[in-house]
Parts: structure tokens; C-alpha cells; sequence
């Protein structure tokens, strides 16, 4: 759920000085930060601590926020790009193969469980092995389904620019995969990138 | 899911689609991606660990900064007349409530303009819902204080629209509320708490009564020709008068009627009209020899007849082509020909007698013809429009200029068919629509209609179509509403009317800054108005007696219509009066520097600002002029309810109110009521009286506030006016109010309640030596039955 724009405003003014009203911003935007720092992160540990990292870095900053006309969501996922990124600076990720296993969702078929770790594992891992730039922008548009102005706003970039991050990234994807003309090869390289530059 | 599924289960988002252009492949990709990312794992107690870390974090992290910043008065707060006070409300006044109840969500409401002081007393009130709401029961459950009429729509299922009938009282504090119990979802989920909308309007246009004069600028008419019955009386593009005069052909000096329809019209670039037969055109162009004719008075009133008696005319939009209907057994003709009637040519004929008429750009007219909405071109091609849309029995059909759109009023059951030539007529009866409450404006190209709620008569339109005005008469008083023809909400007009009177032949000028309506009045009479659209001032008055076919002058300098006149039915025009002087009020001036005196003096107390309190006021203890404040975070404002000269013609008494907004906090405003005296010194003015006990503020009590008062002498009567901040139940004002003279004797008055401005007017015949005293007393209730809280008096014109 959205919240209007102009209460949304009040209640960030509140925030500023009132920690139930932070509470508030906290219960409704908790959600969506955690996802997408999840969906980058794929990994439960890692997106635990970057989203408190992402939480408290905005409590501590909720003084100088000021209205830009954008929603306050983009900045908390400004402030999870930049965290996400100073992760990644000290720690490289370890297989993200394995830590694709953890999406099954649980109490499904075992059949389509696998199924689905396995599909899961082999696109999203191909999306890791991205430049950040466009690991950055696909997850925002096909893991949070946000706008490209939205996503330009996060990204400081223009919504042109933020279209071609991320044609380039299915590209790329498609490379990844080994999808051919007509279908997609038994062999794909599914290996994730071993860097991640802010 | 297997990998296969995404398709079926994964809508496209359209900015992809965009991106990835035609290629399927990625296409696919895209929605694979969608289909299958991962859904986050996360520890069970992980959110709720992380709040409890921040909320402690917050207690040190925000309060130095946040609650240091919270408390400290800002400049801003106390700007000028301490309007913009409760602007710094807003942060703390929050009417939004969103709650989980186990996995129910409980509905919550709110108002961009809670916490606003200085809200424009013209606006709507807008209240949002966070989920889709029972409508009937939010409505029900919805109070305004002050008593404040007003109608509510809804633009979506979460939004309500609330407009105050008579505009909010400037300067005034308000709260909306809605009980809980009525702030009802769809589901049944009901709010645990009251939604408070608490906000306090913009001192200025202060709320003071409003000078009328006591007889607007009459409209002198001047008859120009008698007319026949039904014909048209409109002004042509040039200023001159366009009626169907009841002369003979031979009468004028004109050109002569259509003849024969020519091959073409020489001239024009638009299409050539293509001949007809030449004996069924020569037959249906044959008008009378005798008897009305369609005929067009220049500056110096010479006739020059332009065709046949007409039911109706339109000229084309760059005013070179004329079109007409001629009546006939079995319906009207159309006819088209050059402005000055020459080169006429049958187009079609229609079986409507009463069809409205109007041009679609320079090629093609809009007529109803088979109980349809159709086009006409220039070479006689018709098309229904409006997706073939049928007109059902009664339907008043109006066309919009420039002809993209139509007004459809409601169905009336068993209606006659009657004349029209302002373009409107109502359609004969073959319906298969589904009878509407109110009229609507209808695309002619999609045929999707938007609805004028209330209308039920011919609404007017601005010249370029884009603005309707149209009287809302489905209550017991009219309301004059406005709207974008594009769709919009509508806005009420401040134009008045009075209980049981009707409004009809709306005209709007071409500034679009007045309109003319005929009003009649349950006694029978009827006037013909003309009012400010702004305003709502009457600006020009004159006879309205069967008043019809309003319409200005190109220059809006005059007006036409078609009227009653001891010999029969006239085309009458009016030459608009000038706007009247202003009155000088009799009532002595009080300096401007007295008046900026007490202003600054006001804000002074209202922000604690001892300094000027000193300077204003030297020789009285400061401690009783700084008001007892609960609440640093609210506020104080001002008004000025009335200032008049003392008895030693120099000093100036004021009667003043400091008031606090509503707040969450504090719900109900607050004000308290001080008399000042000031008088003259060297640099101005200061104030040597003063209430002499410290001002303490007070809850407003339910029921009106005086806000305003002012009296002067005109025409020998002593006039008296009283501004109150409530909508006012009128049956009770006269009650209420009494006179008396300074010897205690009882005065004879006139007293009016005006809802508009919220003024009740006592005209107090003869002007008694020494003045007089007036009285409200408590059986003065507002709309919501709640009285007066304490008598109130005003002494005049001693």
C-alpha cells in the first residue's frame, strides 16, 4: 500500500522528532527494503544486516531528508544501494549458487520446489554476474516492479539511462543463460561475477 | 511454477515491453525474470528485533535534535496577523489512522489540510481513506464546526469532496469530524477513532459584511421588434440583432429570402452545397410571403431580412455562413446560406420541430434529427454521432461550442416538445436511454457521458466551450455550479438565490465574468439577473416576465433575450449598466494608523512580544496583556471584530479576538474576546485600556460566533450588520434580534439574513437620536440547531 503523498510528508516531519512516528515509516517501508536488498544480496545473514545497516543509517539522517517530490521510499532505497555497495566493498560474496537454494518456498510440492530453486537460481544468479550499475537497475524494475523514474531518482540517473542499464542487463542475462535464436543452449554459464564496484 | 508457467501467471510490465521493443525473446526473459525471483528469507523474529533497536535508538538519536527543534518558536510562526501561526501545527497534527486489527485493516482518514491555518476560505475540503469506503454511512457520520453547510461527492471510492454551500468563513477555526463508527470500510470495518480534520482559514477576505447596494443598476430594455412565437433572438458576430420579427418581406429593405438553392455558395472557400431537386427546393425554400421572417436589426435598428421565420439560428464560427431551421408540419428544414442571407440552400430536414442548432467547425452542423445527435455536412452527408446514442422523450439536447460536445438533460416523463432557439430544444419522444437524475455532457465522437450533478435545465457555456455553469435546483434553494466541461469537480457559486425560487436561461458572458439568469420568485414575479461570477454581487436587475433566449453581446456590453411587453413578446435588449460608485459609509473613519495600531498590537500578544506590547502600551502592566497559553506549539491568531471612534472623536474602540486553532491535541479552538482603547500621541496611536485581568482563553463553545460587526447611516436608516461564522438556521434570526433606543425604547426594524456572507442586516427605520442598541439573542441557532452562547449587543450610530 502507498501512502499519500501528503500524509506521507507529515509523517516523515514527524519522524524527525518522534520515534513512534519513525516506527511507523519503519513498519511500512520495512517490506520493500528488505526485499530488494534481498534480492541483491540473496543471502539471509547478509540482507539482515544490511537492511538494519539501511534503517539506522536513516534514522540517523531523517533530519536533513527534505521532500524532494519524490517518495520517501526512494530515498531509503538510495540509502540501501550505497549500503548494499559498502557490503560488497568488504566482503565479496561466496556462492550465490547456494544461497539461491534458500527461495523455494516452503511447503510446496517437492517437485516444483526444486523446479523453482533451481529456475530461480540459474536467471537471478545470471543477473549477479552483471555490472552493478545493471544488477542495480534490473532488480529494481524485475524484482520491485518500480518505474524507471522511480529508479532513476534511486540511481541518480536519467530514466533514458536507467532503460538502457537495463536492456543492456537482458542482454546480458540472455548471454548468460545461453539463450540462442530459438532456444537456449544445455550449457549456460551461470557463473556469478566475482566483483561488485559501487 | 514450473519454468514454463511464467507466461500464463506473469502480467508484462508495459515499461518493459518498451525497452525490449520486438523482441520476443527477451520479452520472455522479462517475464521469467518476474516469475521466478526469489522470494526473501528472513529470520522470524528479525523485523520486529530490528524496530525494537531503532525505536531505542530513536529515544537518543532524534530527541536532542528533533525535540530542541520541536519546541523552539520559529519566526515564521508569528508572521504578520499571526495568520500563518498554525501553519507549524501540521507536523503534530496528523487525522491519518491506519491500524492492523489481527490481518484486517482498519480504515483511517485524512486531509492535507489538517494543521493549516491559513487555508483559502474557498476551498473544498478533501478527506482521504485508506481503503474504499461505505460512502452513505462516512457522509452520515460527518460534522463541521462551525455549522457549515455543504454538499459532499465522491471522485473515487476513498476520496470524499466536500464543498462548503456558502464558502468557509475567512479567518475562522474549523474542524471536520467524522465519527468513527462512520468511517465505515466496504467490508464493515469500522475506525477506533474519530477522523478530526482540524485547520483554520485565511484572515483575509476578512468575513465583513458585505456592502450592497440597496437597489442594483436597473436594465433598462429597449424593445427592438416584436417577435413571433418560438423564434429565435440572438446577437449576430457584428453586435447586430438576430430575431424573428413579425414583418413582411416587402417591409424591408434587406435581401430576399432563400429562393432556390443555388449550385453553390459564391465566394466561400468552404464545400460547394450541391443542387438539389430543383422542384422540391424551390417547394421547401418558398417561405412566406408575410408574417414573421428571420430578420437582423443593425447599430441604427434598419431590418434586413436574412430568410424564413426561424426556430432557431447559428452562425458560423468565422460568422460569414448563417444556418436556420424552418418549421414546417412534419418537423424543420435546414437551411444554410451567406451571413447576409443571400445564396440560401436547403440541407436536409429533420423530424425534430424543435431541434437545437450549431456548427462543427466551417463544414458541418449539429442538429437532432431521428431522435439522434447527427452532423450535417455542407454537402448534405449525415451522420449520427455520439455512437448513434438515442434520445429518449423530454431530453433537453444543447450543443457545447466549439461542437465536440452535447448536453443531455434528464428524461421527463409525458413532456411536450417545446421551443428553443439558443440552442436547445427538447427531443421528441422515442426513448430507449435509461433516465438519468441529472444532465450530461456527452462526447460526441466516444459518446461517454460526465455527469452535471444537479442539472437539470440548459446549463451556459464559456465561449470555448471548456466551462459550464448550470443551477443545481434538486434541493429546496438553487445553487449555481461551475465545472470544466473536460470533467472536473464542480464549484459552487457564490450567485444567491432564495428558498423555492427557480432559475432558468442562464447566459454566460463572453469574459465569463458574469452571468444573466431569469429568477422567479415563489410570489410569481420573475427578474432578470445579472451577477458577478466571482462576487456574486447582482451587478444589473430589470424585468424578468417571461424572459427568454438570454444572450450577450460580442463585446458583453448588452444583452438580448426575448421578453413580454404590453403589445406581446418583444426581442428586448439592455445596455449594461456601469458598475456603481462606491457608497461612502456615514459611518465616521477610523485612522488607518489606529487600525495598523491595533493589528500590531494584536500579534504583539499573540507571540508573546513583549517588546512591542511595551512600546504599544507604556503605560499598562504587561503581565495582564500577555495571554495565558497552554501550549507553545499552538499558536495564537487574531481578528478584528470591530473598531469604532469613541465618544471624544478621537479615540478608537476595538473589539478584538485572539483565537487558537484546533489541533489533535486540542480539538477545540480556543479564543478569547478583548476591547482596547486606543488613543492618539506623537508617533500614532497606543493603547492606554486593556482588559485589566491577565487574558485567559477559553474553549469556542458550540453553536455561532459574532466574528464582525459594523454600522452606518444611509438614506436616513441606521444599518447594522452582523457577521457570524456559522451557517444560520434563517427562521431563527428575526427571533432572535431586537432594537432598542438609548432610552430604552423599542426600535422598528428590518431584518434580513443574507446565507452568502453569513451577515445578518438590521435596518433600523427613522435613525433614533442617540443610537441604538441591537441584540442577538440565544435563540439564534445555526444550521446544526446549536445556539448562540451568550447574547451579544452592538451600540450604533450615536
Amino acid at each position: 500500500m502507498t501512502l499519500p503523498r501528503a500524509y506521507e510528508d507529515q509523517l516523515v516531519e514527524r519522524a524527525k522528532g518522534d520515534a513512534d512516528a519513525f516506527g511507523e515509516l519503519y513498519d511500512h517501508y520495512f517490506g520493500q527494503i528488505y526485499r530488494f536488498v534481498y534480492s541483491r544480496l540473496r543471502d539471509q545473514d547478509a540482507a539482515e544486516d544490511v537492511t538494519s545497516e539501511v534503517f539506522f543509517k536513516a534514522l540517523r539522517a531523517i533530519h536533513r531528508y527534505r521532500p524532494s517530490g519524490h517518495p520517501f521510499s526512494a530515498w531509503l532505497y538510495q540509502i540501501s544501494v550505497n549500503a548494499i555497495a559498502d557490503h560488497y566493498r568488504a566482503k565479496r560474496p561466496e556462492s550465490d549458487l547456494d544461497a539461491a537454494v534458500a527461495v523455494a518456498t516452503p511447503g510446496a510440492p517437492l517437485d516444483e520446489r526444486v523446479a523453482q530453486r533451481d529456475e530461480a537460481a540459474r536467471v537471478w544468479a545470471a543477473i549477479d554476474s552483471l555490472p552493478p550499475q545493471q544488477r542495480t537497475a534490473m532488480t529494481l524494475k524485475l524484482g520491485e516492479d518500480l518505474k524507471l523514474a522511480q529508479i532513476g531518482t534511486i540511481m541518480g540517473k536519467s530514466e533514458g539511462a536507467v532503460k538502457l542499464l537495463i536492456h543492456r542487463g537482458m542482454l546480458g542475462v540472455r548471454q548468460r543463460l545461453g539463450i540462442v535464436a530459438g532456444g537456449e543452449t544445455p550449457h549456460a554459464n551461470t557463473a556469478p561475477s566475482s566483483r561488485e564496484t559501487p | 511454477m514450473t519454468p514454463r508457467d511464467w507466461d500464463a501467471f506473469t502480467p508484462d510490465d508495459p515499461e518493459l515491453v518498451d525497452i525490449v521493443g520486438g523482441d520476443p525473446e527477451l520479452l520472455a526473459l522479462g517475464r521469467r525474470l518476474r516469475a521466478s525471483r526469489p522470494e526473501p528469507a528472513m529470520g522470524p523474529h528479525f523485523q520486529a528485533y530490528l524496530r525494537a533497536r531503532l525505536i531505542d535508538a530513536a529515544a537518543t538519536e532524534l530527541r536532542p535534535r528533533g525535540l530542541t527543534r520541536w519546541w523552539r518558536p520559529r519566526s515564521g510562526w508569528f508572521a504578520a496577523g499571526g495568520a500563518g501561526l498554525g501553519v507549524a501545527m501540521a507536523a503534530a497534527a496528523v487525522a491519518a489512522i491506519t491500524l492492523y486489527r489481527g490481518h484486517d485493516v482498519i480504515p483511517g482518514g485524512y486531509s492535507p489540510l489538517v494543521g493549516r491555518a491559513t487555508v483559502d476560505p474557498n476551498s473544498v475540503i478533501l478527506v482521504s481513506f485508506t481503503e474504499p469506503m461505505d460512502q452513505a454511512a462516512v457522509v452520515q457520520g460527518l460534522k463541521i464546526h462551525p455549522a457549515t453547510a455543504y454538499t459532499t461527492h465522491w471522485d473515487s471510492s476513498t476520496r470524499l469532496v466536500i464543498t462548503p454551500v456558502h464558502h468557509l468563513a475567512a479567518n475562522t477555526p474549523y474542524t471536520v469530524i467524522i465519527d468513527h463508527h462512520a468511517v465505515r470500510d466496504v467490508r464493515g470495518t469500522t475506525a477506533v477513532a474519530d477522523v478530526r480534520i482540524p485547520f483554520g482559514t485565511a484572515p483575509t477576505p476578512a468575513p465583513a459584511p458585505v456592502q450592497q447596494p440597496a437597489q442594483p443598476p436597473a436594465l433598462a430594455g429597449q424593445a427592438v421588434t416584436a417577435v413571433g412565437p418560438d423564434s429565435p433572438v440572438q446577437f449576430a458576430p457584428d453586435g447586430s440583432v438576430v430575431a424573428g420579427a413579425a414583418i413582411t418581406r416587402g417591409s424591408t429593405s434587406s435581401t430576399p429570402a432563400p429562393a432556390a438553392a443555388p449550385a453553390g455558395v459564391p465566394g466561400l472557400t468552404v464545400p460547394p452545397i450541391p443542387p438539389r431537386s430543383p422542384a422540391a427546393a424551390t417547394a421547401a425554400a418558398s417561405p412566406a410571403a408575410s408574417g414573421p421572417a428571420l430578420t437582423r436589426y443593425g447599430a441604427d435598428g434598419t431590418p434586413a431580412q436574412l430568410g424564413p421565420a426561424a426556430s432557431a439560428v447559428a452562425y458560423s464560427p468565422s460568422g460569414r455562413l448563417i444556418a436556420y431551421l424552418q418549421r414546417d408540419g412534419t418537423g424543420a428544414t435546414l437551411w444554410v446560406a451567406q451571413a447576409d442571407g443571400s445564396g440560401g440552400a436547403r440541407l436536409t430536414h429533420t423530424d425534430d420541430a424543435s431541434s437545437p442548432l450549431a456548427w462543427s467547425g466551417e463544414d458541418t452542423l449539429l442538429v437532432v434529427k431521428g431522435s439522434q445527435i447527427t452532423s450535417i455536412g455542407l454537402s448534405g452527408q449525415s451522420h449520427p454521432l455520439a455512437r448513434g446514442l438515442r434520445l429518449s422523450g423530454g431530453q433537453t439536447v444543447a450543443f457545447v461550442p466549439p461542437g465536440k460536445l452535447a448536453y443531455i438533460g434528464p428524461a421527463a416523463a409525458g413532456s411536450t416538445t417545446t421551443a428553443s432557439s439558443t440552442g436547445s430544444a427538447t427531443a421528441t419522444p422515442s426513448a430507449v436511454q435509461t433516465p438519468q437524475a441529472s444532465g450530461e455532457l456527452v462526447d460526441l465522437a466516444t459518446g461517454t457521458a460526465t455527469a452535471l450533478p444537479g442539472s437539470s435545465s440548459t446549463p451556459t457555456f464559456s465561449q470555448d466551450g471548456a466551462t459550464a455553469v448550470w443551477a443545481d435546483q434538486s434541493g429546496g434553494t438553487p445553487l449555481f455550479e461551475m465545472a470544466p466541461t473536460a470533467s472536473g469537480t464542480p464549484t459552487t457559486l457564490p450567485i444567491k438565490a432564495a428558498t423555492g425560487d427557480a432559475v432558468g436561461s442562464l447566459a454566460l458572458s463572453h469574459d465569463g465574468n458574469r452571468l444573466a439568469y431569469v429568477i422567479s420568485h415563489r410570489d410569481g414575479s420573475a427578474q432578470l439577473i445579472v451577477a458577478g461570477l466571482g462576487s456574486g454581487a447582482v451587478v444589473a436587475a430589470g424585468d424578468g416576465a417571461a424572459a427568454t433566449n438570454l444572450g450577450w453581446a460580442p463585446d458583453d456590453g448588452r444583452l438580448a433575450w426575448r421578453g413580454r411587453t404590453a403589445s406581446g413578446d418583444a426581442a428586448i435588449t439592455a445596455a449594461m449598466p456601469a458598475a456603481p460608485k462606491p457608497t461612502q459609509p456615514a459611518t465616521p473613519t477610523i485612522p488607518a494608523a489606529a487600525t495598523a495600531a491595533v493589528d500590531r498590537f494584536l500579534a504583539a500578544q499573540a507571540s508573546a512580544d513583549t517588546g512591542v506590547l511595551r512600546e504599544l502600551a507604556p503605560s499598562l502592566d504587561l503581565g495582564t496583556l500577555v495571554p495565558a497559553r497552554a501550549d507553545p506549539r499552538s499558536p495564537l491568531r487574531h481578528y478584528i471584530s470591530q473598531l469604532s471612534l469613541a465618544a471624544d472623536g478621537v479615540s478608537v474602540i476595538a473589539h478584538a479576538r485572539l483565537i487558537r486553532d484546533p489541533s489533535v491535541d486540542h480539538p477545540k479552538a480556543a479564543y478569547v474576546d478583548e476591547t482596547l482603547t486606543l488613543t492618539p500621541v506623537l508617533s500614532g496611536y497606543a493603547v492606554t485600556a486593556a482588559p485589566p485581568q491577565r487574558i485567559v482563553l477559553r474553549d469556542v463553545p458550540n453553536g455561532p460566533q459574532v466574528v464582525h460587526a459594523a454600522w452606518q447611516h444611509r438614506d436616513g436608516e441606521l444599518e447594522v450588520q452582523i457577521a457570524l461564522d456559522s451557517d444560520i438556521d434563517p427562521d431563527t434570526v428575526v427571533g432572535a434580534l431586537g432594537a432598542t433606543a438609548a432610552d430604552g425604547g423599542l426600535l422598528i426594524t428590518t431584518t434580513t439574513y443574507d446565507a452568502g456572507s453569513r451577515t445578518i442586516d438590521v435596518v433600523i427605520h427613522g435613525a433614533p437620536h442617540g443610537g441604538a442598541t441591537v441584540t442577538i439573542g440565544r435563540a439564534l441557532s445555526d444550521i446544526d440547531a446549536q445556539q448562540l452562547d451568550a447574547p451579544y449587543s452592538i451600540t450604533a450610530g450615536p
